[in-house]
């Protein structure tokens, strides 16, 4: 048998006793109307959980910033509320890139001979041997950012997320304004408890 | 009840089931020729140099159910021989009792069979044509009296769900019987 039934909460006394209430004969043995019932059960679930909407599991309360931002701002925000990237936005609120981790360690001038130890020593302040100095976080951001609807199905989001090999993605209106974030956590977390 | 609501009844409203796989359609056809063939070489080579049969006419509705609706509880061991024994006994009982007139003796004997095989739950459609075969079959049926349950009718239920156990369970999508008994 392909379909193994998996455990539902009908039981075998709940099918006889409606079975009967039928009155009718029903060419059907109880086992096989598990059976289908927790087949059924299983597409039901599944089908409600492609309904779940990005809009439903964003963060609103994005944590931002702007292009003009200086980088131990946007350093102080990413190690402050723990996360790995954030959105630029320009005045209209509007996701112009993405700034992350990798892009602050990459403008820190990271290369492979400098240990962790250098790079959060110059994070702190000290210039690291041969850096690029004096770069902007308009041309150390990651731009055009990768973002993705309200109305847009998790899957999809999830895709995304995969494809690009991100963490994240800032959630924008038709307008291309922020309006949220969402991220695999969220993602993980609504699989986690459904 | 009123009138309408009566009429309404009348128009279904669901939907008939989707058609199964093709891996199904090969499996009755091959199955259900294999059952008919062995009663047919075995009725031909042991039986009817006794002026006995195993192949009476519901056998054929029988195979449709075991090797077409192996799930069905119509198709299971119990139901299948069951019915065709109970059905058959009803069938005689009724042509002996009232075969001087066919008609009515035709009408009970379905409609008792149907009956008796609800309350053993031992339904099988087949059965309904086992006892009406009791009474209009002829001379040559009418002779086996109280034997024509058994043979041909139970006897040949037996090697059909002989050959449905052999051939149902080779297929990766089935397994047969969903209930002995």
């Amino acid at each position: 048998m392909d379909e193994t039934p998996r455990s539902c909460e009908i039981s075998d006394e709940d099918l006889r006793a409606a079975l009967k209430e039928l009155k009718a004969y029903v060419d059907i043995t109880e086992e096989d109307l598990k059976r289908i019932y927790a087949i059924a059960l299983r597409h039901a679930e599944q089908r409600v959980t492609r309904r779940v909407l990005v809009r439903d599991l964003m963060t609103r309360n994005v944590i931002k910033v702007t292009a003009d931002a200086a980088f131990n701002e946007v350093t102080n925000l990413l190690s402050e509320h723990r996360i790995s990237g954030l959105p630029v936005v320009d005045e209209d609120d509007r996701v112009i890139g993405v700034i992350t981790e990798a892009d602050i360690l990459s403008m820190a001038g990271m290369r492979k001979e400098h240990t962790f130890k250098d790079i959060i020593r110059h994070i702190l302040g000290e210039p690291l041997s041969g850096p690029k100095e004096g770069k902007r976080l308009r041309d150390v951001m990651s731009s055009p950012a990768i973002t993705i609807g309200p109305e847009a199905d998790i899957r999809e989001a999830a895709l995304r997320l995969d494809e690009k090999r991100i963490k994240s993605l800032p959630v924008v209106d038709d307008q291309g304004r922020l309006i949220g974030v969402i991220s695999r956590a969220d993602i993980v977390r609504v699989i986690g408890t459904t | 009840m009123t009138i309408h609501e009566y009429l309404s009844r009348m128009k279904g409203g669901a939907t008939s089931p989707p058609r199964v796989a093709f891996s199904e359609v090969l499996w009755a056809f091959v199955g259900s020729a294999i059952a008919i063939w062995v009663c047919g070489y075995l009725s031909e080579r042991y039986f009817e140099s006794r002026d006995l049969t195993l192949m009476v006419g519901s056998l054929g509705a029988s195979a449709v159910f075991v090797f077409g609706a192996v799930r069905s509880p119509f198709a299971q061991p119990r139901n299948l021989v069951g019915g065709h024994i109970i059905s058959g006994l009803v069938g005689v009982a009724c042509f002996q009792l009232f075969g001087g007139t066919p008609w009515p003796a035709a009408a009970l004997a379905v409609s008792f069979a149907s009956a008796a095989m609800l309350v053993t739950k031992t339904m099988h459609p087949p059965g309904g044509a086992t006892a009406l075969i009791a009474v209009i079959g002829g001379p040559k049926v009418h002779a086996l009296g109280f034997l024509y349950p058994f043979l041909p009718a139970g006897l040949g239920a037996l090697i059909l769900m002989a050959v449905a156990l052999l051939i149902n369970n080779l297929s990766r999508n089935r397994s047969y019987p969903a209930y002995w008994f």
